[in-house]
């Protein structure tokens, strides 16, 4: 039995990784925003399927990765000054830069569908080779070097954001955008970091993410879906603790209930429990409102 | 003035109407020639099952061209329209109304995807129009009418077999992940009866989404377990991510899948992961057979796609050559929908890439079933 709860930490916990940096990333593209995007799932889908594509060529497994990250980047920065600056400054709603959002997705998958095919494709260059620990636990490679970056890049991310220049202004953006402009902040250059940055940890959580198993045209949309049920528990304004914490819950509820009913239970479970804690919370803190 | 205005309108909307019923009922509004048969084929050719589809269509366009250029249907030209169900029951069911009211369909070939075909059986029924499903499994489309055929066997059968193998071997404690749809829960719930009327024990069985990619934590309930044996009833990609992730869990039991894995992708995607799992073959197609037929099908195919084909190809392939045969024999003298269904239900049997079948009372396909392994990286017979 301890065996297999051990196994299940490891599993929750490379499931978590995936889980942060796409939450992450959500909430960084949030702050210039302002609206729940789907925009989102773009680099988590185009992402892997760069890398495929690259590895495949070159044969290199970090060169596919670097290229990936890189061209996610270049793609958030893109599409920010080529779409959501200029929707933004057109005064559309929040509902119909949505409703945008979902076109630029559904673009993004019959793309990846021309191109590659509607046929799941692998990028796992490492077999089903694992490391053995004690208790019999075996940790995958891929789950390994998930649970590494997301580590290494969840710390880095902390750095940026609490101990920058770049982090106070993007702050600074997330609480109000209007006194950010007022205080000289080129609030439309940051803006645009936030989406390449953005798109570089969600297509990061796309490549993770699509490691162990199989790429598909469709793959990208129920790890986004996790990601803004994390960003909304967040309340989408830059509470990355928040976000990390949702995304562990998500990560351990669907695990368990994988465990015990079978995966087909495993993420409608997940996210009811999400859906009590929100009300939970929001029950708290009216109450904490109404002493004050 | 104005109630009479709208009451002229309603009336002229009513006859409008009412004229086009009538002439789609008569076909007026078809675009087939006189003397031609029109083949519909209903196929996924997007959303999750399109890989199955454009197999499915590559097929078809093949044996349509060589029937074509020997002139094996007999003096009536055979039409073959392409419709798209998308593995949905509501895009399916507009494909067949397209087919039938627009293209004046005869035959309708399709779908792959059981769910789709049992949503086509009634309009089937209800048209009299025959229906010919190359690779639906489902049980229930035993009872879908007497215009619904299919040269699959039933789900009943494969599930029969796999689980009679597989406790004639002495696994006697199985587990089962099955995929939540109609294909998954039906064959594993006719295997998960059969193993245990046969004394066997199914010491765990887990359902997954079609979207799932992570199944670590019921495959380490699995290893807890201790079975001598995991039962995959899904499709091959989830099949693939499922053996590799087992593996790398260091569950060394033996595998079992479904007719579904036998698919290049399957190897491509599991790997050596994959080597020794045992599956069913509900036809008797192998792409390395020396028998004539299947040589010049394989060559033909290479040469024209690039790509080796595998039982979905063999199927429509075979799916279509039965349509032809069957106008080459009854549409000379009645091209009806009724004179083919007859001609199915009486037929001689038919000599097919995937072997010898007929069809018993209900429209199933009769036909044995062989085993199949993973040896070397390569799909090969099982010894």
């Amino acid at each position: 039995m301890i065996e297999s709860f051990a196994q299940l930490g490891i599993i929750a916990a490379a499931s978590f990784s995936v889980y942060a940096l796409a939450s992450l990333g959500f909430l960084l593209i949030y702050i210039p925003a302002k609206f729940f995007n789907f925009t989102a799932a773009v680099p988590v889908l185009l992402t892997p399927y760069i890398a495929y594509a690259v590895i495949q060529r070159s044969g290199s497994f970090a060169l596919g990765c670097l290229i990936s990250l890189a061209a996610a980047g270049i793609l958030g920065g893109f599409l920010y000054q080529v779409v959501f600056r200029r929707l933004g400054a057109s005064g559309y709603s929040a509902t119909i830069q949505l409703v945008a959002t979902l076109g630029i997705y559904t673009a993004a998958v019959g793309v990846i569908g021309l191109i590659f095919g509607q046929q799941s494709v692998r990028i796992d260059p490492f077999e089903s080779e694992a490391i053995l620990l004690p208790l019999e636990i075996r940790v995958s490679f891929a789950q390994a070097l998930s649970i590494g970056t997301a580590a290494a890049a969840i710390l880095c991310f902390h750095v940026v954001w609490r101990r920058t220049e770049v982090g106070l202004r993007l702050r600074a953006m997330a609480d109000d955008m209007i006194l950010a402009r007022i205080l000289s902040i080129p609030v439309s250059r940051y803006a645009m970091f936030a989406f390449a940055a953005g798109f570089v940890l969600l297509g990061l959580a796309g490549v993770l993410g699509g490691f162990d198993s199989a790429l598909r045209p469709t793959f990208a949309f129920p790890l986004v879906v996790v990601a803004m049920v994390a960003a909304a528990v967040g309340q989408g304004n830059a509470r990355f603790a928040a976000a990390l914490a949702a995304s562990a819950v998500i990560a351990i509820a669907e695990t368990a209930v994988a465990w015990y009913a079978g995966e087909a239970w495993a993420r409608p479970v997940s996210l009811v429990c999400l859906i009590v804690i929100l009300v939970w919370a929001g029950t708290q803190r009216r109450n904490s409102l109404r002493q004050v | 003035m104005k109630k009479r205005g709208w009451i002229i309108l309603v009336g002229l909307g009513l006859l409008i109407a009412g004229g086009l019923w009538f002439a789609s009922t008569r076909g007026w509004f078809s675009s087939r020639a006189p003397n031609e048969l029109t083949v519909g084929v209903i196929l996924p050719l997007s959303g999750d099952a399109a890989s199955y589809g454009e197999k499915g269509r590559r097929a078809v366009e093949m044996a349509r061209d060589l029937a074509a250029q020997s002139n094996s249907c007999g003096p009536v030209p055979l039409r073959v329209v392409f419709e798209d169900s998308a593995a949905s029951p509501a895009t399916g069911i507009a494909a067949f109304r397209k087919l039938r009211s627009s293209d004046g369909a005869t035959v309708v070939i399709g779908d792959v995807v059981s769910a789709v075909t049992l949503a086509l059986a009634p309009l089937a029924e209800e048209g009299h129009t025959v229906l010919l499903s190359p690779t639906s499994s489902a049980p229930a489309i035993t009872n879908a009418g007497p215009y619904t055929f299919r040269i699959w066997p039933s789900d009943l059968a494969e599930g029969t077999a796999v689980a009679e193998l597989a406790t004639s071997r002495g696994l006697r404690r199985i587990a089962v992940m099955h995929m939540n749809n109609d294909y998954g829960t039906a064959i594993a719930g006719i295997f998960e009866r059969t193993v245990r009327a046969r004394r066997g024990e199914i010491v765990l069985s887990a359902a997954y989404n079609p979207d799932t990619t992570e199944f670590r934590s019921t495959l380490t309930r699995i290893r807890a377990a201790r079975p001598d044996a995991i039962y995959i009833a899904g499709y091959f990609a989830d099949t693939a991510v499922i053996v590799r992730q087992a593996r790398a869990l260091g569950i060394d039991v033996q595998l079992l899948g479904t007719t579904a894995i036998e698919d290049e992708g399957f190897l491509q995607s599991a790997g050596s992961a994959a080597e020794g799992i045992i599956y069913p073959l509900a036809t008797g197609f192998d792409a390395a057979s020396t028998d004539p037929a299947v040589v010049r099908f394989v060559t033909g195919f290479r040469q024209r796609f690039g790509a080796t084909p595998g039982w979905v190809e063999a199927a429509h392939y075979d799916a279509f050559n039965l349509v032809c045969r069957a106008t080459a024999a009854v549409a000379p003298n009645d091209p009806s929908s009724d004179a083919i269904r007859r001609y199915f239900e009486g037929m001689p049997p038919f000599q097919g890439l995937g072997g010898t079948f007929s069809f018993d009372r209900n429209g199933d396909v009769v036909k044995p079933i062989v085993f199949r392994t993973v040896r070397d990286g390569r799909f090969a017979a099982l010894r």
